[in-house]
C-alpha cells in the first residue's frame, strides 16, 4: 500500500510520535498542572515541551503566544470570531479553504462583516499588489492562505504584509506548518494558524493559534484553566485564556514529538526532500499523455500537493482505481474549497490530489507514476 | 516558595533552574499564598537568590516569594 494522502492528514508518523502518546498514557496520564502532584508536573512539562516546540518552528520566541486548539480549523474559528466586530471589512484570498470561508459567510450574516475576496492566478498565485488594493481604511483583517490544500501553491507572507499597510494579518497554516519554514514573527504575522496532524507529523487533534503579543481576542470557550480559580472570570494571562477545559494532553506529547522530529532534521532538508519528490513527480507526470497538471511548475512556489485529472475521466474513478488495483491511496474530489476549484478551473469536478510528505520515497513516486502511465493509456484506448 | 500566574510560568521557571543546575521542587501552592494557579517552585534558601537572578525574562516574573516558617508563609522582599 503506499499513501499519498498527507494533504489530508500524514500517514505514517514518525516512531518517536507514537512512542511520546503511549509514554504519555501508559506512565504519566495525568491531568496537566491542575494537581500539583508528580505526575500533573509530568502532564504539565509535557504540554510545556510541545508548546516550546511548536513555538520553535513557527518562528515564535515566547511560546506562550502558541496557543492549542482541536485544530486548525477551531483555531481560525477562534481568530475570525474573537477580532472580528460588526462592520468590520476583511480580505480573503480566492485560495482560502472552508475552515476561513464558513466562519466569514457565518460573520457576514450574523455581525455584517463585509468580505471581499481576491482573485489569485489559475495557478494560484496571490498577488501582494491586488491584496493591498483591496484594502481600505476599514479594512480589519487580512486572511491569507500560506499553502492551497488543492494544488499547494504558496503565498508571499512577507511581501504581503508589507503591502496591507495597518490591516491584521491573519496566515492559514494548516498545510505549511512543518513543511517549510515559517518566521511568524520576523514576517509581521499577527495571527497564524496550525493544525499538528499534517506536516508537523503529530496526530490528529492537535493544532493552534499564534496570537501576536498585545493582541486580544474573545474567548470562543471559557471555563477552568487551573489558574486564577477564585475568579469566575476568564483569566487574561496566555496561554490560559484560550485554553479552558483539559488539554489533549496524549495528542499533545505527540505533536511535540513531531515537531521535535522536524527540528531535529532541521526545516531545509524538510523542505529539499519535499521539493525533489515533487520535482521527480511532475516531470514523470508531464511525459504522460492525457494528464491534465494544475499550479505552478516551479518547486519553489509550491509545496509537494499535486492535483491532476485524467482527461475524460471522473477524479472518482481515478481514485477507487488507484486504491483498489494499484494500492496507492490519494484523494479525489473537490477538497473542501469550493473557490480555489473556481480559481484553477477544476470545479465542480474537482481533481486528483496526491499528497507527498517527508516520510514519502521516491519508489512510492516511481509507483503513483507507473499506475497513472496505466490508467491513461487505458483510457485513451 | 515562588509563585506565578500560570503553569505555562512554572514550568518556563523550571526549564530555566535546570539549565543553571539549581534544584527545586514543584509543590502544590499553599491556599495562604495564591490561587493563581495550581503549582508553585520551591528552592532552598540557599539557592533562592541564584534562582530569582537565573531568570531573566522579564514576562517570567514570580507573583510572590515566599519563605515557609514555623508560623506559615511569610512574603520575601528581593
Amino acid at each position: 500500500m503506499i499513501y499519498l494522502d498527507n494533504t489530508a492528514t500524514s500517514f505514517p508518523k514518525p516512531p518517536e510520535v507514537t512512542r511520546a502518546m503511549m509514554s504519555f498514557m501508559t506512565d504519566v496520564g495525568a491531568n496537566p498542572g491542575r494537581s500539583g502532584h508528580r505526575l500533573s508536573a509530568e502532564a504539565a512539562r509535557i504540554v510545556f515541551e510541545a508548546r516550546e516546540a511548536t513555538a520553535l518552528l513557527l518562528g515564535v520566541s515566547d511560546s506562550r503566544q502558541v496557543v492549542f486548539a482541536p485544530n486548525a480549523t477551531h483555531a481560525l474559528n477562534l481568530a475570525l470570531k474573537g477580532l472580528l466586530e460588526p462592520g468590520d471589512h476583511v480580505v480573503a484570498t480566492s485560495m482560502e479553504h472552508n475552515a476561513v470561508m464558513r466562519p466569514l459567510r457565518q460573520l457576514m450574516e450574523e455581525r455584517s462583516v463585509e468580505v471581499t475576496v481576491v482573485e489569485s492566478d489559475a495557478a494560484g498565485r496571490c498577488d501582494p499588489g491586488a491584496v493591498a488594493k483591496a484594502v481600505t481604511r476599514r479594512t480589519r483583517l487580512v486572511v491569507v492562505n500560506h499553502a492551497s490544500n488543492v494544488v499547494g501553491t504558496l503565498a508571499p507572507l512577507a511581501r504581503i504584509k508589507d503591502a496591507i499597510k495597518g490591516a491584521l494579518l491573519l496566515v492559514d497554516a494548516a498545510q505549511s506548518a512543518g513543511a517549510v519554514d515559517i518566521h511568524a514573527e520576523r514576517d509581521g504575522i499577527d495571527l497564524l494558524a496550525f493544525t499538528g496532524h499534517k506536516s508537523m507529523l503529530g496526530p490528529q487533534g492537535t493544532g493552534g493559534l499564534f496570537i501576536r503579543p498585545g493582541l486580544d481576542l474573545r474567548p470562543l470557550v471559557a471555563g477552568g484553566t487551573g489558574s486564577s480559580s477564585e475568579s469566575d472570570s476568564q483569566p487574561r494571562i496566555l496561554p490560559d485564556r484560550y485554553e479552558s477545559g483539559t488539554l489533549n494532553t496524549p495528542g499533545l506529547a505527540g505533536l511535540g514529538a513531531g515537531s521535535r522530529f522536524l527540528l531535529d532534521h532541521g526545516m531545509e532538508k524538510v523542505r529539499a526532500h519535499g521539493r525533489d519528490l515533487f520535482v521527480r513527480f511532475w516531470d514523470g507526470l508531464r511525459r504522460i499523455e492525457g494528464i491534465e497538471l494544475y499550479g505552478p511548475d516551479d518547486p519553489d512556489e509550491r509545496l509537494p500537493t499535486i492535483a491532476l485529472n485524467v482527461r475524460g475521466m471522473d477524479p472518482a474513478e481515478v481514485g477507487r482505481i488507484l486504491d483498489r488495483r494499484f494500492g496507492i491511496l490519494v484523494r479525489p474530489g473537490l477538497h473542501c474549497a469550493p473557490l480555489a476549484h473556481q480559481t484553477l478551473g477544476t470545479f465542480p469536478s474537482g481533481s486528483v490530489r496526491f499528497g507527498i510528505g517527508f516520510l514519502s520515497t521516491a519508489l512510492q513516486i516511481d509507483e503513483a507514476l507507473a499506475a497513472l502511465r496505466e490508467i491513461a493509456k487505458e483510457r485513451a484506448r | 516558595m515562588i509563585v506565578f500566574p500560570s503553569i505555562h510560568d512554572v514550568m518556563a521557571f523550571e526549564k530555566r533552574l535546570k539549565q543553571e543546575e539549581i534544584a527545586c521542587d514543584l509543590v502544590p501552592v499553599p491556599r495562604d499564598l495564591s490561587s493563581e494557579c495550581g503549582m508553585a517552585i520551591e528552592v532552598s534558601e540557599d539557592d533562592l537568590l541564584s534562582a530569582i537572578r537565573a531568570q531573566r525574562e522579564p514576562d517570567n516574573k514570580p507573583t510572590g516569594v515566599f519563605r515557609r516558617t514555623d508560623e506559615g508563609f511569610r512574603p520575601v522582599s528581593l
